[in-house]
């Protein structure tokens, strides 16, 4: 099935969601994951994650290769009304010019996950380098549902917008 | 093969490969115990034969949920390896580990280990982009932690001391008293970069990678906050001001005292890291803290109120010197073992944790015995004794370090007792000199 833009049930577990699994393509062509908190901004359908350029290893491997997917699977690890697990492969950048800044714009969703975020960016002279953050955008492209999170039922794949 | 143990404590199991689209797949998986060892069952709508053979990574995570919001226990651990699949389940025979459980490397130390990797990447981006970066935040906060400014107590609170003493002898200048006041806190601010910029050069806060924010050093030069040479033009130019003071209330007050004790001062503050002498390298450092916090600021600020020095000013200097050299001595314990490493022999690296602890409660005991001492020797009032009244203060720093000695995050809240006990100590024997004036 193809779509423009995610269903309203894929967008509501991706901001509800306090972890995604992200696997990136290293140097040797293997996938390498990693878990982490994902933004997802309704409104331009992308998908962020912010990534300290302490743990910058990823960054290094969506420069190389832009192919991605991430994984919402762990439903204690989700809060919303429903659930179903969730993978979307998807096209992703790196925005790191402004590294001390630009992931600011994404404090609004950061906030409705990690309310305390704030605390700690107001300490930010305490760990500088961990807020110097590259934003990492992901454009979706095919997105699995097992619904309900149901992993014995067929799941339904839906190829969004450009792609095809 | 995956085994009980590498996945209990985990919820979340998502196996990862490259795609016949080129595109890594992550999937979520169920751990399936099969002959003592795990495989996996796919869900539906993946083939197994899509994966058999394959590179493949498999990733165990855990959080814990916090009911007002986000989460903590962070906790993963990844398996890099190939996969096979034997009667429709996955086996993973795994070659790598990764991971982080943030119980057994605590966030700040995770955050030491990988800064290395985000200079370098720094670095990187810079070259590509033509200019230097460096951390954002911002021209105040980068001085306030490149000087250490919160430490400022251990020299306002001496500086205190001395001109209360001289108070209690009928002298005191407020102009005068805040010169002494900004002229010492130039030198301390100065030690302090100095300090940073010779431990990192000599590499003893390079090697420690659990530094806490009383001990391991300011890290400005490590984080990238400044560079060496910005270090150096920064202590260098509060060496000079802070000098410049001492000359100045040297030409107004007493030019042989003043110039003696700024040069003493200065020779301990530099010193105190700076080859070749490396007095903290030598195991003198407590000495060279206890002289300069002691009898060099208590007794200078004294000398410019009251253009005289005296027993009186010396005695009131001893406890105060005591009580700063514990700051030390105290925050020398989380560095210990990195100092051993990097030749930094503090008095710490050269005794037993036994040993240690009876020199600190010896140090402790000498603190208020120097204090009970003044009025005994009628060299002050007798209301300095209220400076006794922290005691137990004193007793609950003690246990505090018997407790946490050598557990650098666990030793924060004692750590940062002992600078308030020696303010608060060092305020009421300021206190003491005052009203024994007023009386």
């Amino acid at each position: 099935m193809q779509t423009s833009k995610l269903p309203d049930y894929v967008e509501e577990v991706l901001e509800g969601a306090l972890v995604a699994i992200l696997t990136v393509i290293d140097e040797k062509g293997e996938p390498v994951s990693h878990p982490m908190l994902p933004l997802y901004d309704r409104e331009s359908g992308l998908l962020y994650f912010t990534s300290s350029i302490l743990f910058s290893k990823k960054l290094s491997h969506i420069k190389r290769n832009s192919k991605v997917s991430v994984l919402v699977s762990h439903r204690d690890y989700v809060k919303s009304n429903s659930f179903h697990a969730v993978q979307i492969k998807g096209e992703a950048r790196v925005l790191d010019r402004n590294l001390s800044d630009e992931w600011q714009r994404l404090l609004p969703l950061w906030r409705r996950k990690e309310p305390y975020i704030e605390r700690f960016i107001k300490q930010r002279f305490a760990i500088p380098l961990f807020w110097e953050r590259a934003v990492i955008e992901v454009r979706p492209k095919l997105v699995t549902v097992w619904v309900d999170g149901d992993l014995e039922k067929e799941p339904s794949v839906l190829k969004l917008g450009e792609m095809a | 093969m995956i085994r009980r143990e590498d996945l209990k404590n985990f919820e979340q199991a998502a196996l990862a490969f490259i795609d016949e689209d080129g595109y890594p797949s992550t999937i979520p998986v169920t751990p399936f115990e099969r002959d003592g060892t795990f495989a996996f069952r796919l869900p539906r709508g993946v083939e197994g034969r899509k994966i058999e053979g394959k590179r493949v990574n498999l990733l165990l995570n855990h959080i814990t949920p916090i009911p007002s919001g986000g989460y903590t226990d962070r906790r993963y651990v990844g398996f890099k390896g190939s996969a096979t699949i034997r009667e429709e389940l996955l086996e993973l025979k795994a070659e790598r580990k990764y991971g982080w459980d943030e119980k057994v490397t605590p966030f700040p130390e995770y955050v030491e280990v990988s800064t290395p990797r985000a200079k370098s990447y720094l670095e990187d981006i810079g070259k590509k982009l033509g200019y230097t970066f460096k951390p954002g935040i911002g021209l105040f906060w980068t001085v306030f932690r490149a000087v250490r400014m919160p430490f400022l107590v251990a020299t306002a609170t001496p500086v205190t001391v001395g001109a209360a003493a001289a108070f209690y002898q009928g002298f005191f200048d407020p102009l005068l008293f805040a010169l002494t006041l900004l002229g010492l806190s130039f030198i301390h601010l100065a030690l302090n970069v100095a300090n940073d910029y010779f431990d990192t050069l000599l590499g003893a806060d390079v090697l420690n990678k659990r530094p806490t924010p009383f001990s391991g050093g300011s890290r400005a030069i490590i984080y990238g906050i400044l560079n060496p040479q910005e270090a150096r033009i920064l202590y260098s130019s509060l060496f000079a001001a802070g000098v410049s003071i001492g000359a100045f209330l040297a030409m107004t007050r007493g030019v042989l005292e003043i110039v003696s004790l700024t040069a003493l001062g200065f020779f301990l503050s530099y010193y105190y890291t700076a080859p070749p002498i490396k007095l903290a390298y030598r195991g003198l450092g407590e000495l060279a803290v206890f002289l300069g916090f002691g009898p060099v600021i208590v007794m200078g600020t004294y000398f410019v109120q009251a253009q005289s020095l005296s027993l009186s000013a010396l005695m009131a200097s001893i406890p105060m010197g005591i009580l700063v050299m514990q700051i030390l001595y105290v925050n020398e314990i989380p560095d210990a073992p990195y100092d051993r490493q990097a030749g930094k022999m503090t008095l710490l690296t050269r005794l037993s944790r036994k040993q240690a602890l009876v020199f600190l409660a010896t140090s402790m005991t000498a603190t208020y015995l120097s204090i009970a001492l003044i009025p005994l020797l009628r060299l002050g009032p007798p209301t300095v004794l209220a400076a006794l009244a922290t005691i137990p203060l004193s007793y609950k720093v003690f246990r505090g370090v018997v407790q946490s000695f050598g557990e650098p995050y666990s030793m924060i809240g004692t750590m940062s007792l002992n600078v308030k006990n020696t303010t608060l100590t060092g305020l009421l024997i300021a206190a003491g000199y005052v009203a024994g004036a007023l009386v």
